[in-house]
């Protein structure tokens, strides 16, 4: 080329250089746009991933309304409320889960405000595999309805969870809250130990595993299994909604 | 400055991400204060025990702390090394092994009781810390070879 052969060896290699430095540019820009991206996504999948888990945990169907087939109420449950009322609330529980025991204030006020309106049934579902003394405070309200007096012992039972969950024999202090309920101490404790008690509470929960019930609490309206209700207000929608039913 | 291509320190930050998911989901679940329902086989012993808070703080939020950390870290030793966040990232490896291990110690030895979140947990902070130490040693021999 003409242009070319006019170039000196000084202009080609300062010619080269501004190539290269060019080129150098562009690969730094490049540099910083590629870590600049790698920030900008990284933030981005926090962002969604946080959204994604938060929509999770509330929307977090724990067990879906579904209608559910369950052993009738019978004279052998342990009830509160109208026999034959138009609502019956079922709720499979254990006195050693957590859970159940956050379901108590609730259940407490929607117990007194339905008065008369509804028939709660409270069904034991002790998970023995997690909860080792499920069983025995199972027997400990079974020892107390016999006295009349299980949903009294049901309360002092999850209002102290924490203080008899990991003791090896609780047995004293369930003995502890029938005093304070005054019981007759030796009817409950012999009642708490007796093979009835002991058969009622092993077929309480052989019968709520062939139900299909895997969780507690577990709440059954009306023959529909329902997701349980975050608060008493949500409670008290579905109750309603069952009572105002043609 | 240019990329650092180290792949322990990106396979760290996508173990430290599967982390994060795991410990922000406890960490929602905690705030939001739904007690979970008791399953067979289920963590509610664990995460509802005295041992799911540090002063009031859910414990499930440091996991979180510690795993944006690690990928913060992994990120910044990629896109502008300094040796400084490469010491660090050695000491967040390290310390949280080491107390996974301790809380792996409280539910085998005091809860009874084993949470899987927990567990999985345990897996990912072992394999942050396997991976440091793969890189640890990888750093050591290019040094011996200069």
């Amino acid at each position: 080329m003409d242009s070319d052969r006019k170039l000196t060896k000084a202009q080609k290699r300062e010619l080269r250089k501004q190539e290269w430095q060019q080129k150098a540019e562009a690969d730094k820009k490049q540099e910083q746009f590629k870590k600049i991206a790698i920030w900008v996504g990284a933030a981005l999948v926090m962002i969604l991933a946080i959204a994604g888990l938060a929509f999770l945990v509330n929307s977090s169907p724990t067990s879906s309304s579904q209608p559910i087939n369950v052993a009738p109420v019978s004279d052998k449950d342990i009830t509160n409320g109208v026999k034959d009322s138009k609502v019956t609330l079922m709720e499979y529980a254990d006195f050693q889960c957590p859970a159940c025991a956050s379901y108590q204030p609730i259940l407490k006020q929607i117990l007194a405000e339905y008065d008369g309106k509804i028939l709660f049934v409270f069904r034991n579902y002790p998970l023995t595999s997690i909860h080792k003394n499920a069983v025995i405070s199972a027997q400990a309200g079974y020892a107390a309805h016999k006295q009349g007096g299980f949903f009294e012992m049901a309360e002092s039972l999850y209002d102290n969870q924490k203080n008899w969950e990991s003791l090896g024999d609780p047995r004293p202090e369930f003995i502890d809250y029938a005093k304070e309920l005054k019981m007759d101490i030796n009817k409950f404790e012999q009642d708490m130990n007796a093979g009835e008690t002991k058969n009622f509470v092993k077929d309480s929960e052989r019968q709520a595993i062939s139900e299909g019930m895997n969780s507690t609490p577990t709440f059954v309206l009306n023959g529909v299994k329902i997701k349980s209700p975050n608060n008493s207000e949500a409670f008290k929608r579905l109750i309603d909604d069952e009572l105002n039913k043609e | 400055m240019s990329l650092t291509k180290n792949k322990f320190i990106l396979y760290s930050a996508v173990v430290a991400f599967l982390g994060f998911l795991d410990a922000a989901y406890l960490t929602i679940l905690h705030l939001s204060e739904t007690i979970p329902p008791c399953t067979v086989g289920s963590c509610e012993a664990v995460l509802t025990s005295q041992f799911s808070t540090i002063l009031g703080i859910p414990l499930a939020l440091f996991g979180s702390g510690f795993y944006l950390s690690v990928i913060i870290l992994s990120l910044l030793i990629i896109t502008s090394y300094k040796k400084i966040f490469m010491q660090m990232f050695y000491v967040l490896a390290a310390w949280g092994f080491i107390f996974s291990l301790f809380l792996l110690g409280v539910q085998a030895f005091i809860l009874n009781a084993f949470c899987q979140y927990c567990l999985l947990s345990l897996a990912t902070s072992t394999g942050i810390f396997i991976l440091a130490g793969l890189n640890f040693r990888k750093e050591k021999d290019t040094k011996n070879k200069e």
